[in-house]
C-alpha cells in the first residue's frame, strides 16, 4: 500500500508568526493517525494545508497520489474544527446538499441520508431545521456530512470535542467502522487519552514542528517506564531514605503516592524489589507513561518546564470543554 | 461546474423561499389589488353636509343681486356639475391617450365631486352700515359643524365704483367660523368674486357674457415634434426612465444585500471551511453570485411584469422597445456583478453584519448616486455630464438605462462602448474581490478596514 498523504518540508507563516516549520510526514493508506499537541501547536494549519484550504509557503504536499487535495477533494471527507450548519436549512436537505457538493450521485441520496440519520438516532430530524438541533445533534450531523460521500480519506479536526459520553461512544464506533472499512483517517485532538485509545499511529506537533511520529507500541517501547509509583503503608514516609540511593534520580510526592524516577542502569524490576525491601508498601507499580507524559518529556527536552507544558495541555482541554 | 450550480441553486432557493422575499414579491401585488378594490369603496363614502347661513355686508347694494342668484340650491348644484366637467376634462388631459375609458373618467370625476360637501346655505343680508366687528361675534361661538352663521363677507364700498380711475378697485373680506370646510369657503369666495366682476362689468355698461368670452384663453399642452411624429409631452415620459432605473436599482440592492447576508452567515456559522473542502473559493463565489443573480432577475421579472401590466392598462406598453428590455437585463447583470463582487468581499472580510456597515457605506453611496443624479441626467440625457457618467463605471449601467429610456436616447455607438467598459471593469473588480474573498473567509477576529483589505489583495 502507498501513502495517502506525503508532506515534505512544509512551512507556513502568518505575517511574522511561524505556524508550521518544516514538517515532513507520510501517512500510509488505511492507517488511523492521531495529530496531538496543545492549542496553537499548528495542527489545524497543517490540516488546512493538507486540505488545500491554505497553501504552504514552502514544501510539497501530495494527497491520495495527487499534487494537491483540490484534485481529489471528492475523495476526502473533512470535518473542520470550526464547523457549522446552515441554520435555516432542513437537516435532510443540508446533508443531501453537502454530499452532492462532494460529488455523491444524486440518485438515492435521500434514502442514504435517511439511513445514516437513523443510525445516529436522528431519523426524526430529517425535516427539522438545523437550528432546532442541540449542539450534540448538530455535531453528529456534521460528522455525517463528512462521511456521506464515502471518502477514501477522512480528516477530522477535534471530532469529539464537546460530546456527551453516549454520543462520544456512538461517534467513536462509527469512526472505528470507517477505519475497518480500510479508509485512511487522520484526526487531531489535544485530549491525549483519546489518541491513545483510538490511534495506531501518533504524530505529535509542538510549536509548529513535528516532535514525534510513530506507532503507539513503538513510542511506548522507546519511552520505557522509568518511574515507579509507591504507596507507603504508614503514609508518613517522606522518602528521604530513597533519595540517598544512587539509583534514584528523584522522588516526587503525589498525594498519597511517591513517584520515584529511576536513573539509567537499573532494571525497573530490581528497583521495585529494592524499594519493597526498604519500606513497607501497600502498593507498588511500574508507571507506564501516558502520551501526555511523553509529550511533557519531549517538550522538556526542548527546554520547557514540565509544569508549563502540563498546564498548557490542561488549559487547552478545559477551554475546549467550556467553549463547546 | 456542477458544484457551482449546486451552490447557486442553494443560494437562490434559500433567499427566494424566505418570508421576507415572498413578502417583497406579494406585498406590491396586494397593495395594487387593494387600491383597485378599496379606492372606489372609500370614494363613495357619503360627503359631509354643511348647513348654515352666510352673512353679507354690501354697502353699494350692487353685488347682492348676483350673489342671491348664485347661492340658490339649483345654482350650487349647477356649479358642482360644472366642476365635475372641468375635472373630467382635466383628468382626460393628465392621463395619456387611452389611459382609461370615458366611463372610467366620468366615474372618477363623479366620485371626486361626490366627496365635496353638500351645501345647504341661506343668505343673511346685513344692513349696509352694519359693524363688521359686532357681526363677527356670532362666528365666535361653536364650530362650523354647529350650524348658525358660518361666514361673514364684507364687500368694500369701492368694489364696484372707485373714486378715480387712478385708484384700484376695492375687494372684500371673508371671515369664517373655525373648522369650516375649505371647499365651502372656496365656493363662497368664487361666488363673491364672480358677483363683483359681473357688477363691475355691468357698471361699465358692458355685457358680462361677452367680456368673459373675450378674456378666456385656454392653456395648451406642449407637443413634441420629431421625425417619428408628434407627441404630447406628459409627466410619464420623465417617469418611465426613472421606473427602469428604479427596477434595476432595487434588483441590484436586494440581490447584493442577499449575497452579503449569506456570505456572512456562512462565515460566522463556520460552514465555510466545510464548503471549501468541497470546492475552491472561486467556485464558491461564482456559485453564490450566479444564485443571487437569479434572485435579482426574479425580482426584476415580477416587478417588471407588474410595471408592464400597469403600462398596458394605460396603453403605453408600446413606448418600451424590446431592445431596451434586453439591454435592461444586460445592464442589470453588469451592475449586479460589480456590486455583488464587492458585497461578497465585504461579507467574507467581516465577522458579522454590524461590522459590514462601515465597509458597505461606499457601495451603497455608489448605487444611490444615479438616483440623486436622476433629474440632471433626464433633463439633458445627451449632455456632456450624462454622456460621461454613462461611460463611467460603476454607475454607468444605471445611467445608461436612464438615458436609453429617456425621450432622447443616446447614440447607438455608446451602447457597445459602455458595455465593453463595464465588462472590463467588472473583470478587474472580480479579480480584486476574489482575493479578498479567499483570504477573508478564514480570517476571524479584528474587523478589517480598507487598509487591511488592500493588504489581503497584495497577500493573495
Amino acid at each position: 500500500m502507498g501513502d495517502a498523504i506525503v508532506l515534505s518540508g512544509v512551512r507556513k507563516t502568518f505575517g511574522p508568526k511561524v505556524a508550521v516549520e518544516g514538517i515532513d510526514l507520510s501517512i500510509p493508506e488505511g492507517s488511523l493517525v492521531g495529530f496531538i499537541g496543545p492549542n496553537g501547536a499548528g495542527k489545524t494549519t497543517t490540516i488546512r494545508m493538507i486540505m488545500s484550504i491554505l497553501f504552504p509557503d514552502a514544501g510539497q504536499i501530495s494527497v491520495l497520489g495527487k499534487a494537491s487535495a483540490i484534485e481529489s477533494k471528492d475523495r476526502i471527507g473533512y470535518l473542520p474544527e470550526e464547523r457549522g450548519l446552515y441554520r435555516k436549512m432542513r437537516v435532510g436537505a443540508f446533508l443531501c446538499h453537502m454530499a452532492q457538493l462532494k460529488g455523491a450521485p444524486p440518485e438515492g441520496i435521500k434514502q442514504k441520508v435517511y439511513g445514516w440519520l437513523e443510525r445516529v438516532n436522528l431519523a426524526d430530524c430529517f425535516k427539522k431545521k438545523c437550528e432546532e438541533l442541540s449542539k450534540g445533534m448538530q455535531q453528529k450531523v456534521q460528522f455525517l456530512s463528512a462521511i456521506l460521500h464515502e471518502p477514501d480519506l477522512l480528516i477530522l479536526d477535534e471530532p469529539f470535542s464537546g460530546l456527551d459520553p453516549v454520543n462520544m461512544r456512538l461517534l467513536k464506533d462509527l469512526f472505528l467502522e470507517q477505519h475497518q472499512m480500510g479508509r485512511t483517517i487522520i484526526f487531531s485532538t489535544h485530549q491525549m487519552h483519546q489518541a491513545e485509545q483510538l490511534c495506531d499511529r501518533i504524530v505529535m506537533i509542538n510549536k509548529g514542528q513535528k516532535v514525534l511520529d510513530s506507532t503507539l507500541g513503538h513510542i511506548r517501547a522507546q519511552h520505557d517506564p522509568r518511574t515507579v509509583l509507591v504507596e507507603p503503608m504508614d503514609g508518613l514516609r517522606d522518602g528521604t531514605a530513597l533519595r540517598n540511593e544512587p539509583w534514584v534520580r528523584d522522588v516526587t510526592p503525589r498525594g498519597e503516592l511517591l513517584e520515584i524516577g529511576l536513573r539509567d542502569g537499573i532494571e525497573p524490576r530490581d528497583a521495585i524489589r529494592k524499594i519493597a525491601e526498604m519500606m513497607p508498601v501497600s502498593r507498588i507499580e511500574l508507571h507506564r507513561p501516558t502520551l501526555e507524559d511523553i509529550f511533557v518529556e519531549i517538550a522538556q527536552g526542548e527546554g520547557e518546564s514540565a509544569e508549563t507544558v502540563r498546564e498548557s495541555l490542561h488549559a487547552a482541554a478545559k477551554s475546549e470543554e467550556v467553549g463547546t | 461546474m456542477n458544484k457551482v450550480l449546486r451552490v447557486a441553486w442553494r443560494e437562490f432557493t434559500s433567499t427566494v423561499l424566505t418570508k421576507g422575499f415572498i413578502l417583497a414579491i406579494v406585498l406590491p401585488l396586494i397593495l395594487l389589488g387593494m387600491m383597485i378594490v378599496l379606492m372606489p369603496l372609500l370614494l363613495t363614502e357619503k360627503a359631509p353636509k354643511v348647513s348654515g347661513s352666510v352673512a353679507f355686508i354690501d354697502p353699494s347694494g350692487e353685488v347682492m343681486p348676483a350673489i342671491r342668484e348664485a347661492m340658490t340650491p339649483e345654482a350650487i348644484l349647477k356649479r358642482q356639475d360644472r366642476r365635475e366637467g372641468d375635472l373630467r376634462e382635466a383628468l382626460g388631459r393628465a392621463a395619456p391617450k387611452g389611459l382609461a375609458t370615458d366611463g372610467q373618467l366620468d366615474a372618477a370625476a363623479k366620485s371626486a365631486i361626490a366627496q365635496s360637501p353638500k351645501l345647504d346655505l341661506t343668505i343673511e343680508e346685513l344692513p349696509a352700515d352694519a359693524s363688521i366687528e359686532s357681526e363677527k361675534e356670532p362666528l365666535k361661538t361653536g364650530t362650523a359643524q354647529d350650524g348658525g352663521r358660518l361666514a361673514l363677507i364684507a364687500i368694500s364700498p369701492t368694489a364696484i365704483t372707485r373714486q378715480s380711475t387712478d385708484e384700484p378697485f376695492g375687494s372684500f373680506e371673508l371671515y369664517t367660523k373655525p373648522k369650516l370646510d375649505d371647499r365651502v369657503s372656496d365656493d363662497v369666495r368664487d361666488v363673491v368674486r364672480d358677483a363683483i366682476l359681473n357688477a363691475r362689468i355691468l357698471a361699465a355698461g358692458q355685457d358680462p357674457a361677452i367680456i368673459r368670452a373675450l378674456t378666456r384663453v385656454d392653456r395648451p399642452d406642449a407637443v413634441t415634434v420629431s421625425k417619428e411624429g408628434e407627441q404630447k409631452t406628459s409627466k410619464w415620459e420623465i417617469l418611465l426612465p426613472f421606473g427602469f432605473m428604479a427596477l434595476i436599482m432595487i434588483s441590484v440592492m436586494v440581490s447584493g444585500q442577499g449575497l452579503l447576508t449569506t456570505t456572512i452567515e456562512e462565515k460566522s456559522n463556520r460552514i465555510v471551511e466545510v464548503l471549501l473542502s468541497a470546492l475552491s473559493p472561486m467556485e464558491l463565489m461564482t456559485g453564490k453570485i450566479i444564485g443571487q443573480m437569479g434572485v435579482g432577475l426574479t425580482l426584476m421579472a415580477v416587478y417588471g411584469a407588474l410595471g408592464g401590466g400597469v403600462l398596458a392598462i394605460f396603453a403605453m406598453l408600446s413606448q418600451i422597445s424590446p431592445l431596451n428590455a434586453v439591454l435592461l437585463v444586460v445592464y442589470f447583470v453588469l451592475a449586479y456583478v460589480m456590486v455583488a463582487s464587492m458585497m461578497a468581499a465585504v461579507g467574507a472580510a467581516v465577522n458579522d453584519v454590524r461590522e459590514a456597515q462601515s465597509l458597505m457605506t461606499p457601495i451603497m453611496l455608489m448605487v444611490m448616486l444615479p438616483y440623486m443624479l436622476w433629474l440632471p441626467i433626464s433633463r439633458d440625457p445627451n449632455g456632456a455630464f450624462a454622456t460621461v457618467l454613462g461611460l463611467l463605471p460603476p454607475i454607468s449601467p444605471f445611467v445608461m438605462v436612464l438615458r436609453l429610456n429617456s425621450t432622447e436616447p443616446p447614440p447607438m455607438w455608446q451602447i457597445p462602448v459602455s458595455i465593453v467598459i463595464n465588462v472590463v471593469s467588472v473583470y478587474i473588480m472580480l479579480r480584486l474581490t476574489a482575493k479578498i474573498f479567499r483570504v477573508g473567509l478564514l480570517m476571524y477576529g479584528k474587523p478589517p478596514n480598507f487598509a487591511t483589505l488592500i493588504k489581503w489583495v497584495r497577500m493573495a
